[in-house]
């Protein structure tokens, strides 16, 4: 009889024990997460300029009229001439992360992508203005790859038309 | 009337007395009973009561846990430094995959001989099988006599060293060392292929042209 009385108590006991050391487990593990992830956002917040320093390098949207500003100051500080500039921002995805694995679309458009803008310029001057202008496009404080470059032998034996392809990139 | 005599021969301290025998084996019996089932019901008076208040418990951890699971702010702070994490390293590889295209001329340059003149130049940056980046250099020449030609297909072949023909008096003007190019590097160019020769009387000038491939390993050097 006292097995009997007794056992259905005994059993609702362990079931809540075991129910609130689980639930004490993944409270803790939560808290835990939170306070990783806070210390995360501290580290983050103390590298402030970095994070500002790489918006710079890659921007969060392509901003063409930027790298106008910056073409511009690049040829005078170069003293190279430049005479046509051409930006095709095609958004070729140079680098995306990997889509949901839930397969949800809301969460793949917040996925990270890295996309390439095109700009093709044609500029005329020396050798050495070249040369500056290639060294002054590689110091840029937006990262551009100098991808094809072209020129030939003029008239004029000193200055040369030159043909550049750069790409720039952003992110979305 | 003459009294009744007790004819019993048990004597009177060993007869039945009051209270004992099966009766009173019952009675222990059943007060062991009694103090078995008072215990069990005490103790599951407390264990009701203590499931009771592990029930309570158990039903605000629950609550706690659905409030942290609510908490919106958690999954949007590890979006957000995912992101910065997927961005932060896709820069670092950009950085790591830069192109110094001074690089391309300053190693042109040095492996440059003194008679020989380009008169075209175009290059491309392409990607080989490995996914690495090269930059196919293709070029118009002109050299004022085949020597120059020969030594000048020599230095960028790799073998640009005074045993491997060129004197000191017409050597190209400065050979890339070893060290500069980086480590693990063979010195010469890729792929290096040269036709088109031509002789123009006019000019006394033989034309040729060059193409070739610069691996990465030129390209990312930081200058």
């Amino acid at each position: 009889m006292a097995i009997f009385v007794i056992k259905p108590f005994y059993a609702d006991m362990n079931n809540f024990l075991a129910d609130i050391e689980k639930t004490n487990l993944q409270i803790k593990e939560k808290t835990d997460l939170k306070n990783n992830i806070q210390k995360l956002l501290d580290n983050v917040k103390q590298n402030q300029d970095k994070i500002i320093f790489s918006e710079s390098v890659v921007p969060k949207s392509s901003l063409p009229e930027e790298l106008f500003v910056i073409f511009e100051e690049l040829a005078i500080r170069s003293g190279i001439l430049l005479g046509n500039l051409e930006i095709n921002d095609s958004a070729k995805t140079a680098k995306s992360s990997r889509p949901s694995p839930t397969g949800d679309k809301k969460e793949e458009a917040q996925l990270f992508s890295l996309n390439e803008i095109r700009i093709e310029t044609k500029t005329s001057g020396t050798y050495d203005n070249l040369k500056s202008f290639l060294t002054a496009v590689q110091q840029s404080r937006r990262l551009l790859d100098v991808v094809g470059l072209g020129f030939q032998k003029t008239q004029n034996l000193d200055i040369y038309d030159f043909n550049i392809t750069i790409t720039a990139y952003y992110s979305k | 009337m003459t009294p009744q005599r007790d004819i019993s021969l048990i004597p009177k301290n060993l007869g039945p007395q009051k209270g004992s025998g099966v009766s009173g084996a019952f009675k222990i019996v059943s007060r062991i009973l009694m103090a078995v089932f008072t215990i069990c019901l005490l103790a599951s008076a407390g264990l009701y009561f203590y499931n009771n208040s592990l029930s309570a418990r158990a039903d605000d951890l629950h609550f706690q846990l659905e409030e942290v699971n609510k908490s919106k702010e958690l999954t949007q702070d590890i979006g957000e430094i995912q992101m910065m994490e997927k961005r932060l390293l896709a820069i670092k590889d950009l950085f790591s995959r830069h192109i110094y295209a001074t690089n391309i001329f300053d190693y042109i340059e040095k492996h440059t001989h003194r008679n020989v003149r380009y008169t075209s130049f175009s290059y491309l940056i392409n990607k080989d099988a490995n996914n690495n980046k090269k930059a196919d250099i293709s070029m118009d020449a002109e050299a004022t006599d085949v020597e120059s030609i020969s030594k000048q297909i020599v230095a960028y072949s790799g073998g640009q060293n005074k045993s491997s023909g060129i004197d000191s008096q017409d050597e190209p003007v400065d050979i890339l060392q070893a060290e500069e190019a980086g480590p693990g590097t063979d010195m010469g160019v890729k792929d290096l292929q040269i036709g088109g020769y031509t002789f123009q009387f006019e000019e006394k000038k033989y034309k040729f042209n060059l193409n070739f491939v610069l691996p990465q390993e030129y390209l990312n050097i930081r200058p």
